[in-house]
């Protein structure tokens, strides 16, 4: 195959493993081939990383057709509008940034900030255009303010800007004058000011970076941050489309302060959680130097947002971070800065308010990959630093409270009941409450998140106790299940028992002609009684190795029937006197039967009474099963010719069939059957109750239902013999 | 005149000497003519795209009554040769007039074509690379040629080109991963 066909081949697939397994496979030996398409392979990841500065040339043809065909040229001496051109201090993707000197009606410097050449698409002048009224919207110290807005001869717009002179970045501004970690918390605290205000009309910057907050170069006792460049920020306004000017295909964003949102949704779906992420990030490098990404991530390495490798990893705490020597080659980043900010934050452990661990966990709240994990406002991040600052408790910390608490209900789920936990729950959250209640007012929102986690916890509790019914459901009829095969196996046991002990005693023989091939008890063991209509589901009696089972017994038990009961009865002919047992499998059991018929075998209990006995001590006593096998041993009376007994076995059947709600038929059944022993005692006027019992069941459950026909025949039958009788 | 396009390109269809150099210098005359009047009308307030150019010359020229897909496909790639022969042009104008041929493609502030240049490097690094893919890769150039330089859609291309959509998609996404990669490595070497 050529390259091409095995590149798109290996593209098909999602992951770069499968990718690679494919190239592998489709190249075979061919190593060189392989290594060509490989690197092809990479280039095309690198190329589909949004987060990637290597968008191809190809990509871009409007770019390249609009700058050639641009005639103006922007340099310095250059006059546009009011404003001479006098150096680049700034470059975004769409947009260059000039320091320009104002001429009318006054003399100053300016931010010009001009769109590039080529980037004069309708969607990108528009959001040009919106990026001063958005800024107009924002009155605050914070923001610089737009002076001028004005359109180029070549049909460009422009906007003139306050101008922060000598301005360094926060980031170059805390290296410059040395700050201590306490400063330079008061920098993004002061910063969280700024985004509040800006959020609060509406605005998400989303695209909050060191290079966009700028701080005035020289020494400042409160130095105070200028929020810059609104060029992609978000204009909130619930029901209203025109914000989307901002936001439709907006892949803009700087990677490393980008919420995993910004870089993965839609733009659309973005919100002011994502602006608390970049400060988080912001306050992370302000703390130790470097980004998250930069710190915990291979920085060899790239890994895009997409990647598993981004999602799984942890950012390191700040506090490691600084312990850590190993990651110190980020350019901007050198030894020293760290060593630096090292320093500084040994003492910030003992001076400042909170300790190292609590700052931690602001920043890592604030970073969250999910941002339902975050602070949910700039405001939250702001006062959380506040509080650090003083001294006081930090929110970050509480989720860890919680947590426990979650932990400990979910520990004891399993042994106490649902209601028990919930209990708890409550009153739990009560002390929770009342503890909260004597702290201070801004407590109160941390009660109502955790009020409201308790609610979750509750209803996990409840929805935990639902499913452990369920179980509780299939794990009880499981349990009948086996409990009524081990019951089954018990009897079997005890009537085996029996009929060996009967053997041995001799109280087995006398004739043994004509008796049936495999004993009754079988027949009822392995299948319903062959005169029932109804039949219960025996399935599981029917196993091959319980059938197996019996078979064996019937065999040792007939052998020792048999030893027992030839040398004293001595009626079998001589020729068969070495048993005719262990050579015929078929007239083992049939010794035993006899046995059974000839009621030699004093106790006469049958294993459908053993079962009975067995069944009344594990089941409870109107259980359907029970009166299943009363059926059974109603009619095996009946069938010995002893309706007396059938009476006293199927009038409790009756009753436990009449109380369960869906057997209709097994119920119509017993009574037929009762009728019949009320018919064999020759108790007519109760037959004949019973007869008309059973036809009103039988109306009930109708003619479309199952075996009523067989039923319905019987009970004519049934009819037919009382008038006889009678 | 508007008629005679199709005659141009039934000759290159059989293979007539010169005929496809007849048909470059015709379509690229007509495309300078659009630009030159839409430019002069709009004061160059807004710069036209290929995709409008290459059009409006194939209804200008009468495209519309052109059969068979060979005759579209031989004009759109006169299209996009004359449109990349006057992007190469003016590249290597403005890499020769104002850089003495140094190789640094850092921006230089006080030059008036400080974002101009970067693009004519990468420009005529694209060209090189597509030089180079030629050899083994000819469909492939030729979609990243009526894609880059026609602004035509896969759609269009798969029609004049006579493969499926899907195909076409395949050959684009191969040739742009070659050809970046072939650029970026250069780059670095």
């Amino acid at each position: 195959m050529s390259d091409d066909e095995i590149f798109c081949a290996a593209i098909e697939n999602e992951s770069k493993e499968e990718q690679r397994a494919c190239v592998e496979t489709l190249c075979g030996d061919n190593a060189e081939q392989f290594q060509r398409i490989w690197s092809l392979l990479e280039t095309h990841h690198k190329m589909h990383c949004r987060d990637h500065d290597s968008q191809s040339i190809l990509d871009r043809p409007d770019l390249v057709f609009r700058t050639f065909s641009d005639e103006s040229k922007l340099a310095p001496g250059k006059l546009i509008g009011n404003y001479v051109l006098c150096e680049l201090i700034g470059e975004g993707a769409t947009s260059l940034v000039f320091r320009a000197r104002q001429t009318k009606p006054i003399e100053r410097d300016v931010a010009l900030k001009i769109l590039k050449p080529g980037m004069d698409s309708q969607r990108i002048l528009a959001r040009f255009s919106l990026e001063h009224q958005v800024i107009n919207r924002l009155e605050h110290a914070g923001i610089t303010t737009v002076f001028d807005v004005g359109v180029q001869d070549n049909g460009r717009p422009f906007f003139a800007m306050e101008l922060v002179p000598s301005a360094l970045t926060i980031t170059q501004y805390a290296e410059r004058f040395q700050l201590s970690i306490q400063q330079r918390i008061d920098l993004l605290i002061a910063t969280c000011e700024i985004i509040q205000h800006a959020h609060q009309r509406g605005i998400i910057h989303r695209d909050l970076k060191p290079t966009n907050i700028l701080i005035e170069g020289v020494p400042q006792d409160s130095p105070s941050p200028r929020i810059i460049d609104f060029g992609i920020a978000k204009v909130m306004q619930p029901g209203d489309d025109s914000s989307s000017v901002t936001t439709i295909g907006d892949r803009f964003g700087t990677p490393a302060y980008m919420s995993p949102e910004q870089a993965l949704m839609s733009a659309s779906s973005i919100d002011i959680r994502s602006d608390v992420y970049s400060l988080g990030v912001l306050l992370y490098e302000l703390i130790t130097g470097s980004t998250p990404r930069d710190a915990s991530l291979d920085s060899a390495i790239e890994y895009p947002w997409t990647s598993e490798a981004y999602w799984q990893y942890t950012p390191l705490p700040p506090s490691r971070v600084q312990e850590s020597h190993s990651k110190l080659d980020a350019a901007h980043d050198s030894m020293e800065t760290r060593r630096s900010i090292r320093q500084k934050t040994a003492f910030a452990g003992k001076s400042a308010g909170g300790s190292m661990h609590e700052l931690d966990l602001i920043v890592l709240k604030s970073i969250a990959k999910d941002r339902e994990d975050r602070y949910q406002t700039v405001a939250d991040l702001q006062r959380d630093l506040q509080r650090f600052r003083n001294g006081e408790p930090v929110e970050a910390v509480g989720p860890g409270l919680l947590y426990r608490l979650k932990k400990w209900i979910v520990r004891n789920r399993g042994i106490s009941t649902a209601v028990g936990g919930l209990l708890i729950t409550i009153v739990i959250t009560s002390i929770l409450t009342t503890y909260y209640a004597f702290r201070t007012r801004q407590a109160e929102q941390q009660v109502r998140n955790q009020l409201q986690a308790t609610l979750n916890t509750q209803k996990e509790v409840l929805l935990e106790r639902d499913r452990a019914k369920e179980a509780m459901r299939q794990s009880q009829s499981l349990l009948r299940v086996l409990q009524v095969q081990s019951v089954t196996d018990r009897s079997l046991s005890r009537f085996l028992q029996k009929i060996l002990e009967s053997a041995q005693r001799g109280e087995i023989g006398t004739e043994s002609t004509n008796a049936p091939a495999i004993p009754i008890e079988i027949e009822v063991l392995t299948k319903p009684h062959d005169r029932l209509i109804v039949r219960g589901d025996w399935t599981w009696t029917s196993s091959r190795l319980l059938s197996e089972i019996i078979n064996t017994s019937f065999k040792i038990t007939s052998r020792e029937a048999a030893k027992a009961w030839s040398p004293t009865q001595n009626t079998l002919p001589a020729d068969q006197s070495n048993s005719p047992a262990i050579q015929s499998p078929d007239s083992a059991p049939a010794i035993a039967e006899t046995a059974i018929e000839n009621r030699q075998w004093k106790n006469r209990e049958s294993f459908q009474h053993l079962l009975l006995e067995e069944l009344r001590l594990v089941l409870p006593q109107h259980d359907p099963f029970i009166a299943e096998v009363l059926d059974n041993c109603g009619l095996q009376a009946l069938d010995k010719n002893r309706p007396d007994e059938a009476e006293a076995f199927l009038s409790e059947s009756v009753q436990i069939w009449e109380e369960s709600q869906n057997h209709l038929s097994n119920l119509a059944q017993s009574e037929l059957f009762l009728a019949e022993a009320y018919l064999r005692q020759g108790k007519h006027s109760l037959s004949d109750s019973m007869l008309s019992q059973a036809d009103q069941t039988l109306g009930k459950l109708g003619d479309s239902a199952p075996h009523s026909s067989e039923l319905r025949s019987f009970y004519r039958q049934l009819q037919a013999e009382l008038s006889s009788q009678k | 005149m508007t008629n005679s396009i199709t005659q141009y390109l039934e000759a290159v269809r059989r293979g007539e000497p010169g005929a496809s150099q007849a048909l470059l210098e015709k379509v690229y005359d007509s495309l300078r003519q659009i630009a030159a009047n839409r430019l002069g009308r709009e004061h160059g307030r807004e710069v036209l795209q290929p995709t409008e150019l290459v059009h409006e010359a194939w209804l200008r020229l009468g495209g519309n009554e052109v059969t068979g897909w060979e005759n579209r496909f031989h004009f759109f790639s006169a299209a996009a040769e004359a449109m990349r022969r006057t992007l190469i042009d003016n590249a290597r104008r403005k890499q020769s007039s104002k850089r003495g041929g140094a190789q640094s493609k850092q921006y230089v502030l006080s030059d008036d074509d400080l974002v101009t240049l970067p693009l004519a490097d990468e420009l005529l690094d694209l060209d090189d690379a597509l030089l180079d893919m030629e050899k083994t890769y000819p469909i492939h150039v030729q979609v990243v040629k009526l894609k880059f330089y026609a602004g035509m859609t896969m759609a269009e291309i798969a029609e004049v080109t006579n493969v499926s959509v899907a195909t076409t998609e395949r050959y684009w996404v191969f040739a742009k991963t070659w050809l970046h990669h072939r650029m970026s490595s250069t780059e670095d070497a």
